[in-house]
C-alpha cells in the first residue's frame, strides 16, 4: 500500500512540477480551503498544462496524471459535494478525460493496481519508455526499467477501496513538502545511478558497485593502473594492480618481453626500482611511463647484440666474400691510406716507383710501418672532409666502369655501397685512427679464425680471386691506365695486377737509372739520341742529371704520358675541376705555408731520389713555386687549353731542336729548361751548349714526373716554376709576373737565343743575367705549368685511388668484423 | 642497504648560430625586428629565436649527443663547439654508467641510428629529451624542443624546408657509442 501511495505521490509531484514549468504560476503551498478543491485545482492546472505540453508523451503523462487526480477528485467530490463535480466535469472536459471518468477511474485503477503489468494510458497504449521510467522510478517491481540498483520497493497488490484512504494523507500539503522516504530516495537514487552506471559501460566496474552502494563501504579491490613500459626499442602498456610490488611487475614484463626477471632493470624518475619496492612507493600512478633496460648475460650490449647480429649476419652473407678477399689484400695494402697520405707527408717515404700499383704498395707498406704517419694523415682536414662524405665516396667508386662490372657480377658489393649505414660507419672508422687500429686487430683475429675453419682458407682465396683482384684492377684502371706501364718492365706491371698477400719486395724499375738499367726500347732509343746530343755526358754529375733528364724525357714521351697531356689539353674542364677541387686549394695553401713539408714532399719524389743534388737545388725554390701556384693567373693559364697546348708545342719544339740542332740554343744555361736539373748541372759550368739542350726538353717532363712520384701535389710542379737558375734566387719574383706571358716567353727566348747564336755571341757571355734568367724563368714557368697540371691531375687521381682503397679496406674491416661476430656466435 | 649513488645529469646547450639567430631571426623569420618580442613572442610574423639549439647530455663525466653520425660521446665540452652556452641541471639519476651505456647502445640500434637523423623531427634535441627522461624522468626545457616547429611555422622555414631537411649536423670531436663492431 505504501507503494501505491508513493506512486501517486510521485505522479502528483511530477504533475506539479510540470505545472510549474508550464504555467509558472503555481505554488506548492496552496491556500486552498479543502483538499479536494486543491485536488481539483491541481487537476485543472494539469489540464491546462497538458494543452501546453510540448510532446505527446508529456501530454499522455499529463492525461494520466490528470486522470488520476480527476478520479480521486471525482471520488472526493462525489462523496463531498456536488459543486466540485461540475468543476470537475468542466475541468476535465478537455481531452475527453471527463467523459471517460469512469473509464479513467477504471484505467487509473488498473494502472495503479496492476503494477506488474506495463502501465498504459487512457487509450490502452503503452507509455513511452522514457515516460514510463519517469513514472515508475519508484514503482515497485516495475520490470520495464532495467536498473542495477537494488529494488527496494516490493510489488504489492492494491485494493481500490482502500487506496484513497491510504493516499489521503498524501494529499495534505505537508505531505508535499515532506521529504521523500529514504527508501524511495534510495530507490530513485540507486536507479538513477544505476542508469548512469549502465550508460558508462562495464569498463568501470569500480564505479558501478561503488555508486550502487552509495555511501556504503567500497569493496576492498585494488585499483588497476595502466603503466607504460618503455624500452629503447619498443613500448608496451601494462595493467597491474596499484599496490603490486616491483617484483610482480617484472614478472608480468618478463612474460611480455620474453626475458628473465633478473635481466630487467626498471628505471623511474631516475631511480632504479628494486624488487622489494612497490609501485606506489615510487609514485608510479596510472598513465605514467617506466623505463626498462634488458640486460644480456653474454654481452654487455644487451639487446643490441641481437639486432647487431642480425644485421651482421645479413651483411656478412652479402659481403663476406668481398670482405675477406679485400681483407687479404689489405695485408699488403693496408688502408690504402698511403696514397692520400702522400699528400700530407708521404714525402719521407721516399718511394721510387713510377708504377702506380707498385707505388701504392710501397706507400702502403711504408705507411704501415709508421703509425705516426697514419695519425698525421688522418688528422689532415682534407682527408677528414673527403672521408666524411659518403656520397662522394660512393660516386667515386661507382664511377669506375670496371667497378661497375664488378658490381654487376657481385651484387653484394652494390649492397655494401648503397647501404648508407655501412658507408657512414666505414668512413667514420676511416676517420678514427684508434678505431681503425682496433678494426685491424679484429680483422686479423677474424681472418685467423676464418683460416682455421675447415675450408675457410680456400673460401678466402676464392673470394679474393673473384672479387679482390677485379676490384684492384678496377681501381687501377681508373687512373687512365698506367701511363708508365711501358716504362717499367713487364715484371713490375705483373706485380701491379696481383696485389699479393706478401709484401712486394722486388726492386722496382728505376727509370732514371743509367741507360744500362731496365728501360724499354723506346726509352733507350730516345736516350741514345739525346745522349748523343749531350756530349758532355761524360761528366759524371752531368751524366747523372742528363741521364735522369733523358729518362725523364723518355718517360714523358711515352704514349701514356702523351695521352695524359693530350687529355689535359683537350679537356680544360678537367684541369678546372682539378684545380677547383676544394681540397686542392687547401692543400696548396697548407703546402705553401709549410715550405719544409712541401720541400720534403717534392724532393722525395722518385724524380729526385736518383739525384740528391737535384733535391738540394730544388729546396730553396719551393716556396717560390708554391707561391706561384697560388697565383690565380697561373691557375687560369693552366685551365686554358690553348695555353697548355702552346706550352706543349714549345716543349716539343725545344726537344726537337735539342735533337736536331743542339747548337742553336747555346746560351741556355743549366738553369734554363732544366731548372733544377740545371742547377744540378751547375757544377758543370754555365756553358754547356749541347748538354743543357738535351736536358732542356727533358726537363719539361720533370713536371709530369710529378704524377709518377708519390708526392704528387706541389712537388714536381714546383720544379718548373720554382726553378730559377741556381745562382739566382731573385728569380722567384719574376715568376708571378711572367706567367701571363709564358706563352710567348719561350718563343721570345728561342728567338733571342737564335739571334745570339747567329750573331756569334759568345755563349759563355751573360750580357744580361737578369734578362736571360728572366727568359729562362719564363720558360721554366711555362714548363712548370704543364708540370703542375699533370701533377695535379695525378694528385687528384691519387686521391681517388686512395679513397677507393681506403674504402675497400675499411669496408673489408667492417664486413669482416660482422663476419667475425657471426662466426663467433656460431662457433 | 646503502643508498645508491646519485649521479648528476646536466644538459649542455649550445647555440649553433653563435648569437646570429637572436639578431637575424626577426628579420628573416618575420617582418619587423622585435615584432616577436612585442607580440609576446607568439605565433605569426616577427618571430624571435634566441638561438639554434644543439644539446647534449652530460653524465658520468661524459658528454653524449646525437648527430648525423649516430650517438656519440666525448669529454664534456669536447666537441668543436667548445664550451656550452648554457648548462641546465636536469636532476640526478641512479643509473650506473654501465647500465647507461647499454641503454645507449640499444637506443643507437633502434631509435637513434645515424641514418635516422632528421634536422626537424629527430635531431639532437629529440635524443637529449629521451635520455633525460630515462635518466631523471624530466624533460628538457620546452624552448629547445619547440624550435623546429617554431621555424616551420614561419614562411621562411616552410620555403627552405627541403634544403634544411638535408642538413645534417654532427659536431666533430666525438666518438661513436655502442657500435657493434667498434668498441666493446
Amino acid at each position: 500500500m505504501e507503494c501505491i501511495y508513493i506512486y501517486i505521490h510521485n505522479i502528483f509531484s511530477i504533475g506539479l512540477l510540470m505545472s510549474f514549468s508550464e504555467t509558472g504560476s503555481f505554488s506548492l503551498s496552496l491556500p486552498l480551503p479543502s483538499f479536494f478543491s486543491r485536488l481539483l485545482f491541481v487537476s485543472f492546472s494539469l489540464c491546462f498544462s497538458r494543452s501546453f505540453a510540448p510532446t505527446p508523451p508529456l501530454q499522455k503523462f499529463l492525461i494520466l496524471t490528470e486522470s488520476n487526480l480527476s478520479f480521486w477528485a471525482w471520488r472526493r467530490v462525489s462523496r463531498g459535494g456536488g459543486e466540485a463535480s461540475s468543476e470537475l466535469g468542466e475541468g476535465t472536459g478537455r481531452g475527453g478525460a471527463g467523459r471517460a471518468a469512469a473509464g479513467v477511474a477504471g484505467s487509473a485503477l488498473g494502472v495503479i493496481t496492476q503494477r506488474r503489468r506495463r502501465p498504459r494510458d487512457l487509450n490502452g497504449r503503452d507509455f513511452p519508455r522514457g515516460l514510463r521510467s519517469l513514472i515508475s522510478t519508484g514503482g515497485p517491481g516495475n520490470r520495464s526499467l532495467h536498473h542495477r540498483g537494488t529494488v527496494l520497493c516490493a510489488p504489492r497488490p492494491a485494493r481500490p477501496s482502500l487506496l484513497w484512504r491510504r493516499l489521503l494523507p498524501s494529499f495534505f500539503p505537508r505531505s508535499l513538502s515532506r521529504p521523500p522516504a529514504p527508501s524511495q530516495s534510495a530507490c530513485v537514487t540507486a536507479a538513477a545511478m544505476a542508469e548512469n552506471g549502465e550508460s558508462s559501460g562495464p569498463p568501470r566496474p569500480s564505479r558501478g558497485p561503488a555508486a550502487a552502494q552509495g555511501p556504503a563501504s567500497a569493496p576492498a579491490e585494488p585499483k588497476i593502473i595502466k603503466v607504460t613500459v618503455k624500452t629503447p626499442k619498443e613500448k608496451e602498456e601494462f595493467a597491474v594492480p596499484e599496490n603490486s610490488s616491483v617484483q610482480q611487475f617484472k614478472e608480468a614484463i618478463s612474460k611480455r618481453f620474453k626475458s628473465q626477471t633478473d635481466q630487467l632493470v626498471l628505471i623511474f624518475a631516475g631511480k632504479i626500482l628494486k624488487d622489494q619496492d612497490t609501485l606506489i612507493q615510487h609514485g608510479i600512478h596510472d598513465g605514467l611511463t617506466v623505463h626498462l633496460v634488458i640486460k644480456s648475460q653474454n654481452r654487455p650490449q644487451g639487446q643490441s647484440t641481437q639486432p647487431s647480429n642480425a644485421a651482421g649476419t645479413n651483411t656478412t652473407s652479402a659481403s663476406t666474400p668481398r670482405s675477406n678477399s679485400t681483407s687479404i689484400s689489405t695485408n699488403s695494402n693496408p688502408f690504402g691510406l698511403g696514397s692520400l697520405g702522400g699528400l700530407a707527408g708521404l714525402s719521407s717515404l721516399g718511394l721510387s716507383s713510377t708504377n702506380f700499383s707498385e707505388l701504392q704498395n710501397q706507400m702502403q707498406q711504408q705507411l704501415l710501418s709508421s703509425p705516426e704517419m697514419m695519425i698525421q694523415i688522418m688528422e689532415n682536414p682534407f682527408v677528414q672532409s673527403m672521408l666524411s662524405n659518403p656520397d662522394l665516396m660512393r660516386q667515386l667508386i661507382m664511377a669506375n666502369p670496371q667497378m661497375q662490372q664488378l658490381i654487376q657480377r657481385n651484387p653484394e658489393i652494390s649492397h655494401l655501397l648503397n647501404n648508407p649505414d655501412i658507408m657512414r660507419q666505414t668512413l667514420e672508422i676511416a676517420r678514427n685512427p684508434a678505431m681503425m687500429q682496433e678494426m685491424m686487430r679484429n680483422q686479423d683475429l677474424a681472418l685467423s679464425n676464418l683460416e682455421s675453419i675447415p675450408g675457410g682458407y680456400n673460401a678466402l682465396r676464392r673470394m679474393y680471386t673473384d672479387i679482390q683482384e677485379p676490384m684492384l684492377n678496377a681501381a687501377q684502371e681508373q687512373f687512365g691506365g698506367n701511363p708508365f706501364a711501358s716504362v717499367g718492365s713487364s715484371s713490375s706491371s705483373g706485380e701491379g695486377t696481383q696485389p699479393s698477400r706478401t709484401e712486394n719486395r722486388d726492386p722496382l724499375p728505376n727509370p732514371w737509372a743509367p741507360p744500362p738499367a731496365t728501360q724499354s726500347s723506346a726509352t733507350t732509343s730516345t736516350t741514345t739520341s739525346s745522349g748523343s746530343g749531350s756530349g758532355s755526358s761524360s761528366n759524371s754529375a752531368t751524366g747523372n742529371t742528363v741521364a735522369a733528364a733523358n729518362y725523364v724525357a723518355s718517360i714523358f714521351s711515352t704514349p701514356g704520358m702523351q695521352s695524359l697531356l693530350q687529355q689535359i689539353t683537350e679537356n680544360p674542364q678537367l684541369i678546372q675541376n682539378m684545380l677547383s677541387a676544394p681540397y686542392m686549394r687547401s692543400m696548396m695553401q697548407s703546402l705553401s705555408q709549410n715550405p719544409d713539408l712541401a720541400a720534403q714532399m717534392m724532393l722525395n719524389s722518385p724524380v729526385f731520389t736518383a739525384n740528391p743534388q737535384l733535391q738540394e737545388q730544388m729546396r730553396p725554390q719551393l716556396p717560390a713555386f708554391l707561391q706561384q701556384m697560388q697565383n690565380p693567373d697561373t691557375l687560369s693559364a693552366m685551365s686554358n687549353p690553348r695555353a697548355m697546348q702552346a706550352l706543349m708545342q714549345i716543349q716539343q719544339g725545344l726537344q726537337t731542336l735539342a735533337t736536331e740542332a743542339p747548337g742553336l740554343i747555346p746560351s741556355f744555361t743549366p738553369g734554363v729548361g732544366v731548372g733544377v736539373l740545371g742547377t744540378a748541372i751547375g757544377p758543370v759550368g754555365p756553358v754547356t751548349p749541347i748538354g743543357p739542350i738535351g736536358p732542356i726538353v727533358p726537363f719539361t717532363p720533370i713536371g709530369p714526373i710529378g704524377p709518377i712520384g708519390p708526392t704528387g701535389p706541389a712537388g714536381p710542379g714546383s720544379t718548373g716554376s720554382g726553378g730559377p737558375p741556381g745562382p739566382t734566387v731573385s728569380s722567384s719574383t719574376p715568376n708571378e709576373t711572367t706567367s701571363p706571358t709564358s706563352e710567348s716567353g719561350p718563343n721570345q727566348q728561342f728567338i733571342q737565343q737564335m739571334v745570339q747564336a747567329l750573331a756569334g755571341a759568345n755563349p759563355p757571355q751573360l750580357p744580361n743575367p737578369e734578362v736571360r734568367f728572366q727568359q729562362q724563368l719564363e720558360q721554366l714557368n711555362a714548363m712548370g705549368l704543364t708540370a703542375i697540371v699533370i701533377t695535379f691531375l695525378y694528385l687528384e687521381k691519387k686521391c681517388i685511388l686512395f679513397l677507393i682503397m681506403a674504402l675497400k679496406s675499411l669496408n673489408t674491416h667492417k664486413i669482416v668484423l660482422y663476419f667475425h661476430f657471426d662466426s663467433f656466435k656460431s662457433v | 642497504m646503502e643508498p645508491p649513488n646519485l649521479y648528476p645529469v646536466k644538459l649542455y646547450v649550445y647555440d649553433l648560430s653563435k648569437g646570429l639567430a637572436r639578431r637575424l631571426s626577426p628579420i628573416m623569420l618575420g617582418e619587423g625586428a622585435g615584432g616577436g618580442r612585442e607580440g609576446a613572442g607568439t605565433a605569426g610574423r616577427g618571430k624571435q629565436l634566441e638561438g639554434i639549439w644543439h644539446t647534449s647530455i652530460v653524465v658520468h663525466k661524459d658528454e653524449f649527443f646525437f648527430g648525423s653520425g649516430g650517438i656519440s660521446s666525448c669529454p664534456p665540452g669536447g666537441t668543436l663547439l667548445g664550451p656550452p652556452d648554457s648548462v641546465v641541471d636536469v636532476g640526478s639519476t641512479e643509473v650506473t654508467e654501465e647500465l647507461f651505456l647499454e641503454y645507449l647502445s640499444s637506443l643507437g640500434e633502434s631509435l637513434f641510428r645515424s641514418e635516422a637523423y632528421n634536422l626537424f623531427e629527430h635531431n639532437c634535441n629529440t635524443f637529449t629529451n629521451e635520455v633525460a627522461q630515462f635518466l631523471t624522468g624530466r624533460k628538457i626545457p620546452s624552448y629547445i624542443t619547440d624550435l623546429p616547429s617554431e621555424i616551420l611555422s614561419t614562411p621562411f622555414g616552410q620555403a627552405l624546408r627541403p634544403l634544411l631537411d638535408s642538413i645534417q649536423i654532427q659536431p666533430p670531436g666525438g666518438s661513436p657509442v655502442g657500435r657493434p663492431n667498434g668498441q666493446s
